[in-house]
C-alpha cells in the first residue's frame, strides 16, 4: 500500500476521533472517574507496599507500571467497587459496539445478538475446562447418545476439538509469554480468544441464513435464534451443564493460583482485590484494542462497502460489490467482538447459564446503541456507559432487590430518547446536547449542596489539603454568610459541626449555593417541587424509603434532579428568549427582533 | 352497485396448490402421528381437543399481530406487554372488590391503590362534567347514556328480585335491604356493566356508525345485560372482560398516537420502540405486583395468590367427552374465539371502516387522496389488533399453564406470535390462522409424546426457522421485498 493511502486512511480515523472528541473525553473521564472518589483509608491507596508483589505475583509488567503511575495519582477507588462497575461498562461497550458494527454499519438488523454472547460464554467454559461437561471421553466406551455411529463420530469430534484446543493453548501461551514476559493463568485467557473465533465461525453459518431474509424479516428470525439456543441448552444438559447454569468460572487472572509462594504474607488476604484490578486493566486494554479495530475496519474500504450495502443493496451489487461476502464478513466480525465480550462477561460474573441467551441482553445493547446513536461505533460505547452506570450506581441502590429493574429503566429511557431525539445523542440537535450536559451539571450541583457526609465530603476532604493557606480570611467572611444561608434550610443536620474555622469544602459549598441561589431562582421552584413529588412517589407510595440509607436517598434525589434538569435546561433558554423578545427585542427598535 | 364475487379464481388453485397440498399433507401426518403414537382413543381425542383450543388461541394472537402489519405496516413487538396489561387489568378489577382498606398494615401496593382510589373522585367529576355538558348540547348523548343507566338500574333490580326470591321475606325493611345490597356487591358489578355499555357506544360513535344503529345497539345491550344476569349468566365477569379489553385498546391507541408519531417511517425504529414499550409495561407491572422479586405475589389484603390465576371464573368444572377431559373454561374460550373471528371478518369486509382499512392496506397515499384519515385508521387498527391480543389474554389467563401467570409470560406470547406470523406470511390473515393450527397442533402432539416432550417449546421455532430459510415470505405472504 502506498504511503499516501495509509495517510489518507488514518486521516479518516483521525477525523472521526476529532469529530467525536467530546465522546472520547467523556469516556476517558469515566474511566478515570475513581480519582474523584479516592478515600484515605482505602487499602489500595497504600503506596508501594503492594507494587512489588505485582511483578512476582504474575501480573503484566507493562500494565503494572501503568498501575504504579495510577497509584501515585490515586486512581482507584475503595474496595475496587468502581473498578468492577467500569469493567462492566467496558464489556457492555464492546458488545454494543459489535452490534453497531453489524446493524448500524451494514444495516443487517439483528435482534438476537445474545446468541453470540451466550455461545461464546459456553465455548469459553468448554475450552477452559478442556472437555465438554458430562461427556467424559473414553475411546473404549463412548456412550453419549445411544446410537453407536453417532457416538463414534461425536467421540472422535470431541477428541479432535480437545487436540485443537491444546494446540491453541500452547501457541497462545508462548505468544503471551513472549509479549508480556509473564506466566499467568493461561487457559481462561486462551479460552477467550478461542471463544471469540468460534463464535465468528458460527456467525458465518448464521450469515448464510441472513442472506435469504431481509429487513424486518431478518430481525424477526434473529429474534428467534437465541430462544431456540436457550431451549436446546436447557434440554441437552449432557453437553451444556445443569439447567441453572455453571458457576465458578475462573477469570483470566487468578493471582493466588499462579504463585502462592511469591506473594508476601500480608498480601494473601488481598489477592481478590489484586485480581479485580488486573481484570479491570485487562478489560480496558481489550476494549481499546477492539474498538480501535472496529473503527479501523469501519473507516476502511470494507466499511465503505458495508455502508453501501446498508444504503442500497441493489445499487451496491451493481457497482460490483460482493454483497454476500461482505454481509457474511460483517456477521463474522461482529460476532467475534460479541463473543469476546460474552467470554469476558462470563469471567466477570464467574457464571455461565441459559440466561445468557435472554432477549433482554440483545435488547440492552440495541437500546444502548439507540441512545448513543446508531451508525457510529462510539455511540454504542457512550450508550453502554450511560446505561450501565445508571443501572449499577443508581437504580440498583434506589430500588433494592426489585426484579427486572434494568428493563424498566432502559424502556423508559429508550421511549423518551426515541420520542425526542430519534437519532440518539450523536445526532441530536445542538440545543438538546447542551441541555443534556447542563441538566446533569444542574443535578450534580443541586445534589451536593445539602450533603453533609458521603461523596461530597470526600471530594472536599481531598481538596482541602491542597488549597493555599490564605483562604482563611475568606473562609471567615463566608462562614457568616454560610450560616445565614444555611439557617434557612431546615434539612442541614450537620449545623452543629460548623465552628469558627470553616473548611474549604464548606466554602465551595457556599459558593455553589450562592451561585445557584442567585441564578436559579426559577430552578429552585421546579427542583423543589420535583423533589417533593418524586420522593413522595418513590419513598412513600412505592415504599422504597424503608430500605434506603442516606446515600441511597441522595442517589434518588440525583436521579430526580436529572430527570427534571434536562427538560428544564432545554426549555429555560427558549422561555428566556421569548421573554427577551417580548420585552427587550421589540421595544427599543424593530431591528433587534430575532426570529427563531 | 356492483356485485362482489366471492368465488375462488381458477388461477388461485394453480398458484397455491403446493401450499394447499403441503398443509393438507401436514395435517394428514399429524393425524397419522396421533394414531401411531397413542393407542388409547381417549388420549387421541384429548390431543385433538387440546390442539384445537391452543390453535384457536394462537390464531387470535396471530390475527392481531398480522392485522396491524397488514394495514398499518408496523411490526408491533409490544403485544406481549399488552397481553400482560390486559390480564393484570382484569386481575386488578377483580381484586379491587376484595381490597382491605384498613390503614394499619399497609403493603407497598396498598399505598398505590389508595392513592389511585383517591384520584377516582376527580376523574368522576371530570367525567360527569363532560357527560352533562354533552347532554345539554347534543341530544343523542343523553339517549346513549340513558342506555347505561337502564343497565345499571335493571341490574340492581334483578339483584334485588333474586334476593327476594331466595330469602322469601325481608325483616329489616325493603328500602334498607335494597341499599345494603346495592352498596356491598351490586353497585360495583352494575357499574362495570354500565361502563361497558357506555364504552361500546362511544366506540360505535368513534367508528362513525349511523345514529339509528347506535340507538338500536345501545337499547338492545342495555336491556340484554339485566336479562342475561337474570338467566344466571356471568355478566359481571363478561363485563370485566370487555372492560379490560377496551382499556388495553385505549392504551394501544394512545401509544400509537403519541409515541410512534416520529418513528412511523422506519420499520426498525418502530420495532425498537414497541419492544421498549413492552419492556416498560411488563416491568412496571412486575414492579407493582412483585416488588420483592420471585413468583410470590405481594397481594392485596388477605388474598395470597401464587402463580395461578384466582378461581374467579364462574365455571371451573371440567367436561368429559368420550373419556377426554377438558375444562369448561377452555370450551368457552374456544367458542368466544370463533365468535371474535367472525366479528372481525364482518368488521373488515362488511363495514365502511373496514373498507377504509382495506384501502389503506392496498395503497396508503391513494387512500389518503380519497379522504381517508390515515392516522385515524392506524389508531383504529392498533386498537383492534391489541384488543384481540387482550381478548386472548383475558380468555387464557384462567387456565394458562405454559406461560406461567407472571409478567414474564408476555415474552413467550410475543415469540409464538412472531413464529406463527412469519410462518403464515406477514400481513396475511388466512395464512396466520392456518399456521396457528400447524404450530399449535405440532406443539400439543410433541408434548403428548413422553420421550420428546421436553422439545415441545423448541419444535415450533425450529419449524419456523426451516420455513424461513426455504421460503422466506412465509406460506401465504406476498413475495414483495421489504425495505428496512
Amino acid at each position: 500500500m502506498d504511503r499516501k493511502q495509509i495517510a489518507e486512511k488514518f486521516e479518516d480515523v483521525w477525523d472521526e476521533i476529532r469529530s467525536r472528541s467530546y465522546y472520547i473525553v467523556g469516556v476517558l473521564l469515566l474511566v478515570f472517574f475513581p480519582f474523584l472518589l479516592v478515600t484515605p483509608g482505602s487499602i489500595l491507596s497504600e503506596p508501594f507496599s503492594i507494587l512489588n508483589s505485582f511483578y512476582s505475583g504474575g501480573s503484566i509488567p507493562i500494565l503494572s507500571d501503568l498501575f504504579n503511575l495510577g497509584q501515585e495519582i490515586g486512581l482507584f477507588g475503595k474496595n475496587a467497587y468502581l473498578l468492577n462497575i467500569i469493567a462492566l461498562c467496558l464489556i457492555w461497550a464492546i458488545f454494543a459496539a459489535s452490534w453497531d458494527f453489524l446493524s448500524g454499519y451494514t444495516g443487517q438488523v439483528s435482534f438476537g445478538h445474545a446468541i453470540f454472547w451466550g455461545f461464546s460464554a459456553y465455548v469459553t467454559f468448554w475450552v477452559a475446562t478442556g472437555v465438554p461437561i458430562g461427556i467424559t471421553f473414553d475411546p473404549l466406551d463412548p456412550i453419549v447418545l445411544g446410537i453407536p455411529i453417532l457416538d463414534e463420530i461425536l467421540g472422535s469430534l470431541i477428541f479432535l476439538i480437545n487436540a485443537f484446543i491444546d494446540f491453541i493453548f500452547i501457541i497462545t501461551n508462548e505468544i503471551l509469554v513472549f509479549i508480556f514476559g509473564s506466566n499467568f493463568m493461561r487457559p481462561p485467557l486462551a479460552a477467550l480468544v478461542v471463544g471469540a473465533f468460534t463464535s465468528a465461525i458460527f456467525a458465518v453459518g448464521i450469515g448464510f441464513i441472513a442472506l435469504r431474509v431481509k429487513g424486518p424479516y431478518l430481525a424477526l428470525v434473529t429474534l428467534l435464534l437465541p430462544l431456540i439456543a436457550s431451549q436446546i441448552v436447557v434440554i441437552m444438559t449432557d453437553l451444556f451443564g445443569p439447567k441453572y447454569g455453571i458457576p465458578f468460572i475462573s477469570g483470566p487472572f487468578v493471582v493466588e493460583r499462579i504463585s502462592p509462594f511469591d506473594l508476601p504474607p500480608d498480601l494473601m488476604g488481598r489477592a481478590s482485590e489484586i485480581n479485580e484490578l488486573n481484570f479491570f486493566i485487562f478489560v480496558l486494554v481489550i476494549f481499546f484494542i477492539s474498538v480501535f479495530l472496529m473503527m479501523l475496519v469501519a473507516y476502511s474500504r470494507i466499511g465503505l462497502a458495508f455502508q453501501s450495502i446498508r444504503e442500497d443493496e441493489d445499487a451496491a451489487e451493481s457497482l460490483g460489490i460482493n454483497v454476500r461476502f461482505y454481509k457474511i464478513l460483517a456477521f463474522a466480525g461482529s460476532a467475534f467482538f460479541a463473543g469476546l465480550a460474552g467470554g469476558l462477561f462470563s469471567q466477570y460474573l464467574r457464571f455461565t447459564g441459559p440466561s445468557f441467551f435472554a432477549s433482554s441482553f440483545s435488547f440492552s445493547i440495541i437500546i444502548m446503541c439507540v441512545i448513543g446513536g446508531i451508525g457510529s461505533i462510539s455511540g454504542g460505547v457512550v450508550g453502554a456507559f450511560v446505561l450501565t452506570i445508571l443501572l449499577e450506581l443508581f437504580l440498583k441502590d434506589i430500588f433494592h432487590g426489585v426484579q427486572s429493574l434494568d428493563l424498566l429503566g432502559y424502556g423508559i429511557l429508550l421511549i423518551v430518547t426515541l420520542r425526542y431525539m430519534p437519532f440518539g445523542l450523536a445526532r441530536a440537535s445542538k440545543d438538546q446536547k447542551k441541555a443534556c450536559i447542563v441538566g446533569v451539571l444542574f443535578a450534580i450541583s443541586w445534589t451536593i449542596i445539602p450533603i453533609g457526609e458521603g461523596w461530597g465530603t470526600n471530594i472536599i476532604a481531598s481538596l482541602s489539603s491542597s488549597l493555599p493557606l490564605g483562604t482563611d480570611v475568606l473562609s471567615n467572611i463566608l462562614s457568616v454568610s454560610f450560616e445565614t444561608l444555611t439557617s434557612y434550610m431546615g434539612k442541614v443536620d450537620y449545623m452543629g459541626q460548623i465552628t469558627s474555622s470553616l473548611s474549604d469544602g464548606d466554602i465551595l459549598m457556599t459558593l455553589s449555593f450562592v451561585l445557584i441561589f442567585t441564578f436559579g431562582l426559577i430552578a429552585s421552584v421546579v427542583f423543589f417541587f420535583a423533589e417533593i413529588i418524586g420522593l413522595f412517589f418513590m419513598g412513600d407510595i412505592l415504599g422504597l424509603s424503608r430500605s434506603w440509607t442516606y446515600e441511597d436517598l441522595i442517589k434518588a434525589k440525583f436521579l430526580i434532579y436529572v430527570a427534571v434538569g434536562i427538560p428544564f435546561a432545554f426549555y429555560l433558554p427558549k422561555a428566556f428568549k421569548k421573554v427577551r423578545l417580548r420585552f427587550w427585542g421589540v421595544w427599543p427598535s424593530a431591528g433587534r427582533y430575532e426570529p427563531d | 352497485m356492483t356485485k362482489i364475487t366471492n368465488s375462488i379464481s381458477t388461477d388461485f388453485l394453480h398458484r397455491e396448490k403446493w401450499i394447499i397440498l403441503g398443509i393438507g399433507s401436514l395435517f394428514l401426518t399429524y393425524i397419522i402421528l396421533i394414531l401411531l403414537v397413542h393407542d388409547d382413543s381417549a388420549l387421541r381425542l384429548q390431543v385433538i381437543l387440546n390442539g384445537l383450543v391452543l390453535s384457536t388461541i394462537y390464531s387470535v394472537i396471530a390475527l392481531g399481530f398480522s392485522l396491524i402489519y397488514g394495514i398499518a405496516k408496523q411490526l408491533k413487538l409490544s403485544l406481549g406487554g399488552y397481553y400482560v396489561l390486559a390480564a393484570y387489568i382484569m386481575f386488578f378489577f377483580i381484586e379491587v372488590k376484595k381490597i382491605n382498606t384498613s390503614f394499619d398494615n399497609l403493603g407497598n401496593i396498598d399505598g398505590l391503590v389508595i392513592f389511585l382510589m383517591g384520584l377516582i373522585p376527580f376523574f368522576l367529576i371530570i367525567m360527569f362534567a363532560i357527560i352533562f355538558w354533552n347532554i345539554f348540547n347534543k341530544h343523542e348523548f343523553f339517549y346513549f347514556s340513558f342506555a347505561g343507566i337502564l343497565t345499571i338500574t335493571g341490574y340492581i333490580l334483578v339483584l334485588f328480585i333474586k334476593k327476594l326470591v331466595n330469602e322469601g321475606e325481608i325483616t329489616e325493611g325493603l328500602f334498607r335491604a335494597f341499599i345494603s345490597e346495592l352498596l356491598t356487591w351490586g353497585l360495583k358489578d352494575s357499574l362495570y356493566a354500565g361502563t361497558i355499555i357506555f364504552i361500546l357506544i362511544l366506540t360505535a360513535w368513534y367508528l362513525e356508525f349511523s345514529i339509528q344503529r347506535i340507538y338500536i345497539l345501545s337499547y338492545i345491550l342495555g336491556i340484554l345485560i339485566p336479562i342475561f344476569f337474570f338467566l344466571n349468566l356471568p355478566v359481571g365477569y363478561l363485563s370485566l372482560m370487555i372492560l379490560a379489553v377496551s382499556l388495553t385498546s385505549f392504551v394501544a391507541m394512545l401509544s400509537d398516537r403519541y409515541l410512534l408519531e416520529k418513528v412511523r417511517k422506519s420499520h426498525i425504529n418502530v420495532m425498537i420502540m414497541t419492544f421498549s414499550l413492552a419492556l416498560f409495561l411488563q416491568s412496571i407491572i412486575n414492579l407493582i405486583y412483585f416488588p420483592s422479586g420471585g413468583t410470590e405475589l405481594v397481594s392485596f389484603g388477605d388474598l395470597k395468590i401464587g402463580i395461578s390465576f384466582p378461581p374467579i371464573v364462574p365455571t371451573t368444572k371440567s367436561l368429559r367427552i368420550y373419556g377426554a377431559i377438558i375444562m369448561e373454561v377452555k370450551v368457552i374460550a374456544f367458542f368466544f374465539v370463533i365468535f371474535a373471528v367472525i366479528l372481525l371478518y364482518l368488521f373488515i369486509w362488511k363495514t365502511k371502516i373496514g373498507m377504509a382499512l382495506r384501502a389503506v392496506s392496498q395503497d396508503e397515499e391513494a387512500a389518503a387522496l380519497t379522504g381517508i384519515d390515515i392516522r385515524k385508521t392506524t389508531a383504529i387498527v392498533s386498537a383492534i389488533g391489541m384488543g384481540l391480543i387482550a381478548f386472548a389474554a383475558v380468555l387464557t389467563s384462567p387456565f394458562s399453564a405454559k406461560p406461567q401467570w407472571s409478567p414474564g409470560m408476555g415474552w413467550w406470547i410475543l415469540i409464538m406470535a412472531i413464529a406463527i406470523v412469519t410462518l403464515g406470511g406477514l400481513g396475511s390473515l388466512p395464512g396466520s390462522i392456518i399456521s396457528a393450527f400447524i404450530i399449535g397442533f405440532a406443539e400439543v402432539i410433541v408434548s403428548s409424546i413422553p420421550d420428546i416432550s421436553a422439545f415441545a417449546s423448541a419444535i415450533p421455532l425450529i419449524i419456523v426457522l426451516i420455513v424461513m430459510i426455504i421460503k422466506p415470505e412465509g406460506l401465504m405472504g406476498e413475495k414483495k421485498e421489504l425495505e428496512a
